[in-house]
């Protein structure tokens, strides 16, 4: 029978620092799938993903078990994004993009499963930024509208006003590709 | 009631609105066929994105951030073997160097050269039938021992077999346990 998260971190507390690798493991590829949303790069996202992770670890003693450890991990791994894309900021040959700017969507040429995904990723990567970061958070990291409150530290009225309008971006432009097309058949 | 719009229809779908809401767009799902159908093509499409699988961190990603953070991962039996075995290499090697050193010069602050010999002698003839024991042993059940470097050969299998099965049976049910 698995740990749940919550043993885990008693037992990490209580010095089994060995069981911190279950939790990374069990966590990292949804954290990297956030990392990457939000940053645009996998690199970058690898890199924030392991400083978020050893933030997490020193902090651990703080967590007081309120939330999920998912929710308090990817607020922590969000914070770290948004610093390294301040600092990117700061160094303007480093922004990949704009928030607002116009991306084209590839088109799809089969309808295969894994096509499909990389396709539906490469819409959500067509997007700004912080519609990205609202869709992988609520459909990726599965969480709920407070949650996502809590991880982003906005209001309630603006989580759901940009996840109602990043939901209707990503439809549009799922319908006018051959993605939606195919779906539809 | 008027058509729902997609964003009524989103909350809807979450469960975001407040009880009454819920059951007026409810009531009007029931009757208004264009709705269900808005209902069900973004139930279609919410379910498409929530099975879209994560992206794949580098395998040695969880290695990395312990070793960051200064912690082992499950230390394997072969490396427990090792380090336990460690203090008595050790111990034998410093042993075998003052020795050494006392038998090449010949010195006389530790023990006498002849008391030296008789010492190393004894120790000698131990280890001497211990080693023979223990080959005649190995050599009753094992045919791989008897040739000149058998016994290592043999010593470096065993070696190797109790680290393949740590590396291939109990370290993963190890981590299966605590994962």
């Amino acid at each position: 029978m698995s740990l749940s998260d919550s043993e885990l971190i008693e037992r990490i507390r209580a010095g089994g620092k060995r069981f911190y690798g279950a939790l990374v493991d069990r966590h990292r590829d949804r954290g990297f799938t956030l990392a990457v949303r939000m940053l645009h790069n996998r690199e970058d996202a690898e890199e924030a993903l392991q400083d978020a992770f050893v933030r997490a670890y020193r902090s651990l003693e703080k967590f007081e078990g309120a939330s999920k450890f998912g929710t308090w991990f990817y607020r922590i791994l969000y914070n770290v994004c948004l610093t390294k894309i301040a600092g990117r900021e700061h160094d303007p040959e480093e922004v990949e993009y704009e928030d607002d700017r116009p991306s084209e969507i590839p088109s799809m040429s089969d309808s295969d499963a894994r096509e499909m995904t990389e396709f539906l990723y490469s819409i959500i990567d067509a997007l700004p930024a912080k519609y990205r970061t609202v869709l992988s958070l609520f459909y990726l990291q599965e969480l709920s509208y407070d949650e996502i409150v809590e991880v982003t530290q906005r209001p309630l009225g603006t989580v759901k006003v940009q996840l109602a309008r990043a939901r209707r971006l990503l439809r549009e432009r799922w319908n006018s590709s051959e993605g939606g097309a195919a779906s539809a058949r | 009631m008027n058509h729902l719009s997609i964003e009524q229809i989103d909350e809807f779908v979450d469960g975001a609105l407040e009880p009454r809401r819920m059951e007026e767009i409810d009531l009007h799902l029931r009757t208004c066929e264009e709705c269900r159908g808005k209902l069900l093509a973004l139930r279609r499409f919410d379910r498409m994105l929530r099975r879209l699988p994560p992206q794949r961190v580098s395998p040695a990603f969880t290695t990395r951030v312990l070793s960051s953070l200064g912690v082992d991962e499950s230390p394997s039996l072969a490396w427990t073997i090792l380090k336990n075995l460690a203090p008595l290499v050790a111990l034998t090697l410093v042993v075998g160097i003052v020795m050494l050193i006392l038998r090449l010069s010949g010195s006389t602050l530790g023990p006498t050269p002849q008391a030296t010999q008789t010492i190393t002698g004894t120790i000698g003839d131990a280890v001497s039938v211990g080693t023979s024991t223990l080959s005649r042993w190995l050599r009753t059940i094992s045919p791989i021992a008897s040739g000149g470097y058998g016994l290592t050969v043999l010593v470096l299998l065993l070696f190797a077999l109790i680290a393949a099965i740590d590396r291939f049976i109990f370290l993963p049910l190890a981590k299966r346990k605590i994962s």
